[in-house]
């Protein structure tokens, strides 16, 4: 089912992932468990894979491919410069938008 | 970097660890992608080591494919693969040189030896010609068949009658057409004096470039 808070994060969601990984280098399990700690606990987990292929596609982030410390190979997630320019622009519109979006829905409630 | 090959073989022996369940929706991910062969194979083998490797942690956490892709794993495969990048043209063209010396230089033997039994010095120059294009043709034709298949196959819980009667007519369809164009281009063109062990030679020469060029391209994976 089509929730209206899953209709609200899709558009959002390239933003929250490029987020995460602006921080520290992420692989793909790690990712959906911060998003999940910081309260977006609906986004399925598999989503986000699309998401980074695009997010890669677009040169926005960079994957490599790497044994980790504890084994098995991972793929760790990093910004590129366009990424970064991406997500400044992405955080000041959302900043933008949710100020406005803000005020209209508090005059009612 | 990991060696592409190396996450082939890792996937192929991973996902046994997965439930009966899990395993099931994996494999339609893994064959739906993997007969995807324009799509970057290095891509295509990380997001599936991702994505297994993905499962296998939330399996420990008693969940299933479905509660971390979704209900619908023709819906999630398809989404994938809208994302993923496509294989670079070069790397195509070489895989495609590759795969075709190997379906040629193996005709050519098998006729070499062939010819060995039935002690023929000669051949005749266009009739040769034709079947090799031919021999080329319908392998390429049968590639594209079974993977068109396989892309749909991937989501049905079993083979449908109608699926297994139309893959006995068609094989049966192109043997027959093969055999027919051996037959009826028999004895066209000039004839050539080829002995059987040049033959033998040539064909072995296209085997060993075909392996040397898989050699080459395996190399950085």
């Amino acid at each position: 089912m089509v929730t209206i808070r899953s209709q609200l994060l899709k558009g959002i969601l390239d933003g929250c992932i490029l987020a995460v990984i602006e921080n520290e280098f992420v692989y793909g399990y790690e990712l959906s468990k911060k998003l999940q700690m910081v309260g977006l606990s609906d986004v399925s987990e598999g989503t986000i894979y699309p998401v980074l292929l695009r997010l890669q596609k677009n040169d926005l982030i960079t994957g490599e491919m790497r044994p980790s410390d504890s084994g098995p190979n991972r793929k760790y997630y990093k910004l590129t410069t366009a990424g970064k320019e991406a997500l400044d622009d992405i955080r000041s519109e959302w900043l933008g938008i949710s100020d406005a979006v803000g005020k209209l829905m508090k005059e009612k409630g | 970097m990991v060696i592409v090959k190396k996450l082939i073989s890792e996937t192929n022996e991973k996902r046994k660890l997965l439930t009966k369940e899990n395993e099931i929706y994996f494999d339609k991910l893994l064959i739906y992608i993997r007969s995807h062969l324009l799509l970057s194979e290095r891509q295509s083998e990380e997001v599936l080591t991702e994505i297994l490797d993905h499962l296998l942690s939330a399996q420990a956490e008693g969940k299933t494919a479905s509660d971390v892709f979704g209900s619908n794993p023709k819906v999630y495969a398809e989404e994938i693969v809208e994302a993923l990048p496509k294989e670079k043209k070069g790397n195509l063209i070489t895989f495609g040189v590759e795969i075709l010396c190997d379906i040629i230089g193996w005709f050519i033997i098998i006729g070499a030896i062939g010819r060995y039994f039935t002690k023929s010095d000669q051949i005749y120059l266009y009739s040769s010609i034709i079947n090799v294009v031919a021999v080329v043709a319908i392998g390429s034709g049968l590639l594209y068949v079974i993977l068109k298949q396989l892309k749909q196959g991937a989501f049905e819980e079993k083979m449908s009658k109608r699926t297994v009667v139309k893959s006995g007519v068609l094989g049966v369809v192109t043997f027959g057409l093969f055999i027919a164009i051996l037959y009826l281009t028999d004895e066209l063109g000039p004839l050539v004096n080829i002995t059987w062990f040049t033959q033998l030679g040539a064909g072995s020469a296209l085997l060993l470039i075909s392996y040397l060029m898989k050699r080459d391209r395996t190399k950085s994976y």
